[in-house]
């Protein structure tokens, strides 16, 4: 190709131009949060629609590799990459940010002025993440990383008035800079043994694995030993997880969804395309390391969640456990990937759901969210407990939602790939699972309302406002309509795998 | 016509329906509810006359394929198992949902958590797609909780999700043990399937089989419940309201027998042969030590409960006793037990609405004052005790004779069960309602009125009729009892015993205590 | 073949018929039309089961099966029924006598306020006792053997605000469903070696089949079921218990029809009882020891009921001692005569409680027979019947019996001694029965007006009367009709006969004597002015029939209950159900073995992180080096 395409950084430019957009007309003309309720939107709408074209380009041009570190288009050492991985990992990650920017609407509404940095430090932390999906070179997929990860620190202690948000933003900043560290380092004793940050291209890292003996291949296993654990912690995955009971729970209810689910997203995106792309020669080595970690993971994060009290920390270390289920995909490899996507893009969305629902019991801003407070909310606002209970449902991986149909692809692949005993592991406590996701309905729908006011209960009554009316519902919808017919999207994915 | 689709699809639209219905009507609900319930029967009633018998294959298959690459399918059909299962179900759920009328908090949710159900249990019957299966055996299991979680009685909640996690942990094996059969498929025929019939054809060794069936089969003897998987079963039966407990002893626990029969015998046949007698030996087990545990009971629901962890040990008895008449009487017997405990749990349920208590001590002497309730419940206690000449002799019957050539032990041991039964049941009546009243509030304890009279007429009448004249159900049970047997036949050592030869049945005895 | 025996399936039909309408109609239809509708369907089953029979007993064409339905096709269980002599001979039993007693139950049951369900049961009593006899295989047999037991249960249990009532129709349906077991399993091995249970095809085959091991099982098996139906030791403990039903019930089914039913299948089932002559002798045993303990029992009952239920036991263990030693037509011969004047006994005793308003204890009657003079007579005539004095009907069979017994030699002579000391002890107690109701002085509370009985109660003790005095007639050595005429059921089977020349006249001289001597040692002891002592621990404990029920109970029932609250309250809540809620709180105990390491400092994060960094590329370096 002679003219660079920028269709592949497409969202990254909006996102920045809307981030900046929104600042400005602030401080110009502070108009309110409407108007950065018309940017954003339009942003992230923009970027969906981006994704969508680049699926459809792909789907004729076939993949593309563009920029390298010279601007121009080449195969040698690109940049980032246009394949269908990344344009699925745009359409997750765009939704999944839309419906969280509709549930935060209250927040940011009630933030007053400072709520167009809480815009725009969302906008480019998701920027951060689509990049971190789409680069084909490690270096870059760091400063995404990086980019995601700064932004988010901030929001997470976005209501300064609670000591809670400070210490979460703190912890979240400490652990997060430290685990990036070791994924640099990852990065750095891969380019020392390899000679190559790229995944693809003549000098990527592959194609050096092809081509000639690793010397030291202890040095390559550490390097990519460390890459996982960088990752790993973004995914919150055991025993790297620690951060995210009490993050989410100090960050505001409505500022979680992403720090859970985009980061999610993105953080397995780069871990498939990094495993699977550019080292799919070591398979051998990381894939038990992954069944390892699922392993601790699903374990770990279905026994914590048993004990918790308040339903955002339940909600984190359930996270815990789903970041195990989606990694029993990755042992199988490219095989996986669909498995993964699957789950990995209805899971965020239940994800958000549930924390758009916390988000209305327990007040956008707070900090806590005590089973209390959900005691007979299903006598006081049958909707939303009806929603939360789906999604709990969902999260269960019960049949009619997709949850099943993730559980099934993902353990599919996981038997295929000759892990059986993974799956099973992760079936059975999986119905240990079950168990915590099926106290929050026993909470809501089998016992009567306590009345004395709990902490972290907003009202008596909630009341949905239209944002989180709107996210919640495309969740609801989503979460069951593709639980009922899951072939388009299990179609789509089957697709989305990298180049 | 898809007939099946249709038949599956009635109840959840019906579920809709009642969402809809406006919220000042209420007295609507239950009459719609009722109305749709009867379309199924209507269904159903057309399948028994249109069904071919002597068919032993599937009937009114439909096959629409929705993931290719998985091979998943809307894939349904009945063979004369699934016929009559479907039938009990159609017929119960009106009736359960007449006997409804104590329900007043929350009616709304309550019957759409009925048809929901309704919808789960006909289709987990006419499933002939794996997953298809799958869904609906699950989908069974949200309406259940919540009808035992939100209208049960006393320790419901813990009695709710003991049940609901039990039973899950069942189904997540049996839902690894469907991937894996898929997946085998697939390395074998080149892509995956989950088509019941085409999975017919894949060679598993006896390896694969074991561990499948185990897969498959521990699900299964959870929801039976197979001694010592039962204890979800007294809690869930005592705590439910009395449609759930209708619904739970006359449909729900059949879904474990029907699976065993439907999957385990077919798919793995040489794990079914030597797996026998460990099934057979606790289903034995289970007949015995349910109605001893029946006896002492001093719950009349939690007695009833128990009573069918014995009733149900003689299903799974035939089953796995692998001869036809064995087979027969265990497919036969699921619909005399839904029939029976089905009746014994109304009748339970209207004495609960009376007197609001199911202890047997605060009863006594109370046929003086309810004479037709006193009589229907004889009647079902006889035939629930297998009298000869009502419906639950017949599968007693076909289960005993059938399983001694091949488990005689077995077999003698079952037949106290029959005694243990009269005892449990007879006793339990002799407490409740004969000798004078004791207690003074139960002098003036009205009779059955009408509404319940014609909830129960019908079960009374099919239970002559399955009893007297069992002819047309055993007709149609047959063919496929025979294919099954024919093809564990086929593909292992196992030979269904010739009666009328000793000589022959001793050597099966052998095999079958080997 | 004659229309009339295509008619028979109606015999059983006409009852159910009335048991279906009073089932349905009974509380509206009342008193008395209810009883006069089911009276005359059995009366109309009479005179089918009469017309039907006539081929049958010119001998024309002594075999028909009429096949009605297919009823358990896969086991070949074929609703048909078989009309041969014995089943024709039980169904003029079981019609007839039925007949009367309902007749005389129109009577007796008068005023009761659930007048119509009595004869509801009672024709739903007789409709199964014809599917017992009619049956033309074991597996219809059955049918009937199990719903004799039902209606049984209902009858006695009629009054059931009694407690009592209620627990002994219970008990009474329980131990027959322990014999029955027996029954059931003998089903299974003959389906298993005949691949069938239709009586023709097994009792043809049972000869090739049939090892004798095989055979010994099968028969000792359905004597199990038998003793439990005739109330045989050590199953009779029902029978005494039964005796709370009404009177009526007591005459029909404890004495006439139901409690036979064993000795018809014993007899019916000759061919098998053949190939085990084991099983045979144990029969005749059980019989003898029942006939003879019965008997002592019988003695010391003070309740005039009691009395008769021991003295039935007692006399089928005549029967039981008949058929097992192959004597078939003696013991079915007995069996009739038995029928009618036990039958009349009973209605008597009936007729005698009806009078003395309720009073069962003879030690409150005494006298009567002034006041009723036709109950007394006919009484009477059963009494002499009953101890076997000459030409009354059981003279004939009774002796049969015992000659046959003598004939057999060897060991038998003692179950002969046996018969002998029970036909006196017979007469003994039967004629102290007569003695304490009728003789002496009245000794009923004031304010009761004894009376004789109405028309409709004294008329069937009348016929009863009648057929007890002249019954006997129709198998006599001189004359053997009902031999010659049951002689076409037996074909298969080798009888024991009566000995040849003088011998049968010797031993009829001696039985005869042994009842005389009972009926004058009773005349002695109760016709004097004293009253005999009649207590002591001896006295009591024979009284309480050996104090049987107690033993079962502090053997069998306690330590069964307790074994069962055992299994349900401690096996199976705390073992079975704790170790699924153990799992649950296993579970539960991690997690919170696990919460500590959720500090709260970023620290201890850190360590997590490093820690779990190190083990990671440790692992994976240890792999790739290896």
């Amino acid at each position: 190709m002679d003219t660079i395409a920028f269709l592949p950084i497409a969202p990254e430019i909006v996102l920045l131009v809307g981030a900046l957009l929104v600042l400005m007309t602030e401080v110009t003309l502070s108009l309110g949060h409407r108007i950065w309720a018309v940017i954003s939107g339009a942003a992230i709408a923009l970027c969906l629609g981006f994704s969508v074209l680049q699926w459809l380009r792909v789907d004729e041009l076939g993949p593309q590799l563009n920029f390298t570190t010279r601007g121009v288009p080449t195969v040698s050492n690109p940049m980032v990459v246009m394949d269908h991985f990344s344009a699925f990992a745009g359409i997750a990650l765009f939704v999944v940010a839309g419906l969280a920017m509709l549930s935060a609407w209250r927040l940011i509404s009630s933030l007053q002025t400072r709520g167009a940095e809480f815009v725009a430090l969302f906008l480019i932390a998701v920027a951060g993440l689509h990049l971190m999906a789409i680069s084909s070179n490690l270096v870059l997929l760091f400063i995404g990383l990086e980019t995601a990860s700064i932004g988010l620190y901030v929001v997470a202690g976005f209501t300064r008035d609670q000591v809670r948000s400070d210490e979460a933003a703190m912890k979240y900043f400490l652990l997060g800079s430290f685990a990036s560290a070791i994924f640099v380092y990852g990065v750095a004793l891969a380019f020392a043994s390899t000679g190559s940050t790229t995944i693809y291209g003549v000098s990527g890292i592959p194609s050096f694995l092809a081509n000639t003996v690793v010397l030291e291949p202890g040095i390559l296993l550490i390097a990519v030993g460390l890459i996982i654990v960088g990752l790993g912690f973004k995914v919150s995955s055991a025993p790297f997880h620690q951060w995210a009971p009490d993050v989410y729970q100090g960050a505001p209810a409505a500022a979680v969804p992403m720090m859970a689910a985009g980061v999610k997203i993105a953080g397995f995106a780069a871990l498939a395309r990094i495993l699977t792309s550019a080292f799919p020669a070591l398979i051998d080595d990381w894939a038990p390391a992954i069944a390892a970690i699922a392993t601790l993971s699903i374990v770990v994060g279905t026994l914590l969640a048993i004990a918790q009290t308040d339903l955002k920390r339940m909600l984190a270390y359930s996270g815990v456990a789903h970041s195990g289920f989606i990694m029993t995909a990755l042992v199988a490899g490219d095989g996986g990937i669909p498995a993964l996507w699957f789950y990995l893009a209805t899971y965020a969305v239940q994800l958000v759901g549930a924390f758009a629902v916390v988000a209305v019991v327990s007040g956008p801003r707070s900090d806590r969210s005590p089973f209390e407070s959900y005691h007979g909310l299903a006598s006081r606002a049958p909707v939303l407990a009806g929603l939360l209970a789906l999604f709990m449902l969902g999260l269960g991986g019960f049949p009619l939602t997709t949850g099943f149909v993730g559980k099934l692809s993902v353990f599919s692949a996981a038997i295929d790939a000759g892990y059986l005993w993974l799956a099973i592991l992760a079936m059975v406590v999986s119905v240990a699972g079950l168990f915590f996701y099926l106290r929050v309905i026993v909470l809501m729908y089998f016992t009567e309302p306590v009345l004395a006011e709990a902490p972290g209960t907003a009202t008596a009554s909630p009341q949905m406002d239209a944002a989180s009316r709107v996210a919640l519902g495309a969740a609801a919808a989503v979460t069951l309509g593709l639980g009922l017919i899951p072939w388009p999207l299990l179609e789509l994915v089957r697709h989305a795998l990298p180049l | 016509m898809p007939v099946l689709a249709l038949l599956v699809v009635v109840p959840v639209l019906g579920a809709l329906v009642l969402l809809l219905l406006p919220r000042r009507r209420p007295e609507l609900l239950l009459p719609v509810a009722v109305l749709v319930s009867m379309v199924p029967v209507a269904i159903a009633a057309y399948l028994l006359v249109v069904f071919e018998t002597g068919d032993a294959g599937f009937q009114f298959t439909e096959r629409v394929l929705w993931y290719q690459p998985w091979d998943i399918s809307w894939n349904v059909g009945i063979d004369g198992i699934s016929l009559l299962l479907v039938a009990l179900t159609a017929v119960l759920f009106p009736l359960s949902l007449l006997a409804s009328k104590s329900i007043t908090s929350n009616l709304r949710l309550y019957l759409v958590a009925m048809l929901v159900l309704e919808t789960g249990l006909l289709g987990v019957f006419v499933a002939l797609d794996l997953v298809l299966f799958f869904v609906f055996f699950e989908m069974t299991l949200v309406p259940m909780y919540l009808l035992i979680g939100l209208w049960g009685s006393g320790n419901r909640v813990y009695a709710a999700v003991k049940f609901f996690l039990y039973t899950s942990l069942g189904s997540a094996l049996m839902l690894i043990a469907i991937i894996s059969l898929g997946i085998i498929a697939g390395n074998q025929t080149g892509g995956v399937t989950f088509d019941f019939v085409e999975l017919l054809d894949i060679e598993l060794t006896s390896t694969q089989q074991f561990w499948l069936f185990l897969g498959f089969g521990i699900a299964f003897a959870i929801k039976v419940p197979l001694f010592p998987f039962h204890t979800w079963l007294p809690d869930a039966h005592t705590e439910a309201p009395t449609a759930g407990s209708v619904l739970l002893a006359g449909v729900l626990l059949k879904l474990g027998t029907y699976g065993f029969v439907r999957f385990n015998l077919t798919l793995f046949p040489q794990a079914s042969v030597d797996l026998a007698p460990w099934l057979v030996a606790l289903a034995v087990i289970g007949i015995i030590y349910g109605a001893a545990v029946a006896v002492v009971q001093p719950d009349l629901k939690r007695l009833v409960a128990y009573s069918s962890v014995s009733h149900l040990g003689f299903i799974v008895l035939g089953t796995f006793a692998l001869t036809t008449q064995g087979l027969q009487g265990g497919v036969i017997q699921m619909v005399n037990h839904g029939l029976t405990t089905g009746a014994l749990f109304l009748l339970v349920g209207m004495l609960y609405d009376r007197t609001h208590t199911r202890q047997i001590d605060e009863y006594g002497g109370v046929a003086a004052v309810m004479p037709v309730l006193a009589g229907f419940f004889l009647f079902t206690t006889f035939a629930s005790a297998g009298l000869p000449g009502l419906n639950g002799f017949i599968g007693e019957f076909h289960v005993l004779i059938g399983s001694y050539p091949t488990f005689p032990v077995h077999a003698i041991v079952a037949t106290a069960g029959v005694v243990l039964a009269a005892i449990y049941l007879l006793w339990a009546y002799e407490r409740v309602f004969t000798g004078a009243i004791d207690r003074p509030e139960n002098r003036r304890l009205p009779d059955l009125d009408l509404r319940e009279t014609v909830i129960l007429v019908p079960l009374a009448v099919l239970i002559i009729f399955l009893g007297v004249y069992p002819k047309p159900a055993m007709d149609r049970i047959e063919p496929s009892v025979e294919a099954i047997l024919d093809r564990i036949e086929a593909v292992t050592d196992h030979r269904v015993p010739e009666f009328g030869r000793m000589d022959q049945v001793e050597i099966a005895a052998v095999e079958g205590e080997g | 073949m004659q229309p009339a025996v295509d008619l028979v399936w109606l015999v059983i039909a006409l009852p159910l018929a009335g048991y279906a309408l009073l089932q349905v109609f009974g509380k509206r239809i009342g008193e008395p039309a209810a009883g006069w509708i089911a009276t005359l369907l059995v009366g109309a089953a009479f005179a089918v089961a009469v017309l039907a029979s006539i081929d049958v007993v010119t001998g024309e064409a002594p075999h028909h099966t009429i096949h009605l339905f297919t009823w358990i096709p896969a086991i070949g269980v074929e609703a048909s029924l078989l009309w041969d002599p014995l089943s024709t001979m039980m169904t003029l039993i079981v019609t007839g006598v039925g007949f009367l007693i309902h007749l005389y139950s129109v009577g007796y049951m008068h005023g009761e306020e659930r007048f119509g369900r009595f004869f509801t049961y009672l024709n739903l009593f007789i409709a199964s006792m014809l599917i017992l006899v009619l049956a033309d295989g074991f597996g219809l047999l059955f049918v009937g053997w199990e719903l004799v037991g039902l209606s049984s249960y209902l009858l006695i249990s009629f009054w059931f605000v009694k407690p009592v009532a209620a627990a002994a129709g219970k008990k009474a349906f329980v131990v027959n469903r322990i014999g029955d077991l027996g029954f059931l399993i003998a089903l299974m091995l003959i389906f298993a070696n005949f691949g069938t249970l239709a009586f023709a095809p097994v009792f043809e085959r049972a000869p090739e089949v049939l090892t004798t091991g095989g055979a010994t099982a099968i028969t000792l098996l359905l004597l199990v079921g038998a003793a439990g139906k005739s109330a045989q030791i050590p199953l009779h403990v029902w029978l005494p218990d039964a005796m709370e039903g009404p009177t009526p019930v007591s005459a029909l089914i404890h004495a006439a029809t139901m409690v036979t039913a064993g000795v018809y299948l014993t007899a019916r089932s000759g061919v098998l009882f053949e190939l085990a002559p084991v099983s045979a002798a144990i029969v005749a045993v059980v019989g003898a020891a029942t006939a003879l303990m019965a008997a002592t029992i019988a003695i010391a009952q003070r309740d005039i009921k009691r009395v008769l239920a021991y003295s039935t036991i007692s006399q089928l263990g005549y029967m039981f001692m008949a058929v097992g030693a192959a004597a078939y037509v003696a013991g079915v011969f007995h069996l009739l005569t038995h029928a009618f004047f036990k039958a009349l006994l009973f209605l008597g005793a009936g007729s005698v409680i009806h009078a003395v308003a309720g009073e069962q204890d003879m030690a409150r009657m005494g006298g009567l027979r002034r006041v009723m003079p036709v109950t007394f007579v006919t009484m009477v005539v059963a009494w002499l019947a009953i101890s076997g004095i000459p030409i009354f009907a059981g003279f004939w069979s009774k002796d049969e019996i015992l000659a046959v017994l003598f004939g057999r030699g060897g060991w038998w002579l003692a179950l002969w001694a046996v018969g002998l000391v029970t036909a006196a002890l017979t007469a003994f107690y039967m004629s102290r029965m007569i003695y304490l109701t009728f003789f002496g002085q009245p000794r009923w509370d004031d304010g009761v007006h004894p009376h004789e009985s109405p028309v409709t109660m004294t008329l069937p003790l009348v016929a009863l009367g009648g057929l007890s005095l002249v019954g006997g007639l129709i198998n006599t050595p001189f004359k053997p009709v009902l031999e010659h005429f049951l002689q076409p059921s037996f074909d298969l089977v080798e009888q024991a006969h009566i000995p040849e020349g003088i011998t049968p006249w010797v031993l009829a001289a001696v039985s005869v004597a042994a009842g005389v001597v009972g009926i004058a040692y009773a005349a002695r002891r109760y016709l004097g002015e004293t009253r005999p002592d009649e207590t002591g621990p001896v006295w009591e404990l024979v009284e309480q029939g050996y104090r049987v029920d107690d033993l079962y109970g502090e053997t069998l029932v306690i330590p069964g209950r307790k074994g069962a609250e055992a299994l349900a309250f401690t096996a199976d809540a705390k073992v079975v159900d704790g170790a699924v809620n153990g799992t649950g709180r296993l579970v539960q105990v991690f997690s919170t073995l696990l919460r500590p390491l959720q500090t709260g400092f970023a620290r201890s994060y850190v360590l997590g992180i490093v820690a779990g960094t190190l083990g990671l590329v440790v692992w994976l370096l240890v792999r790739g080096a290896g």
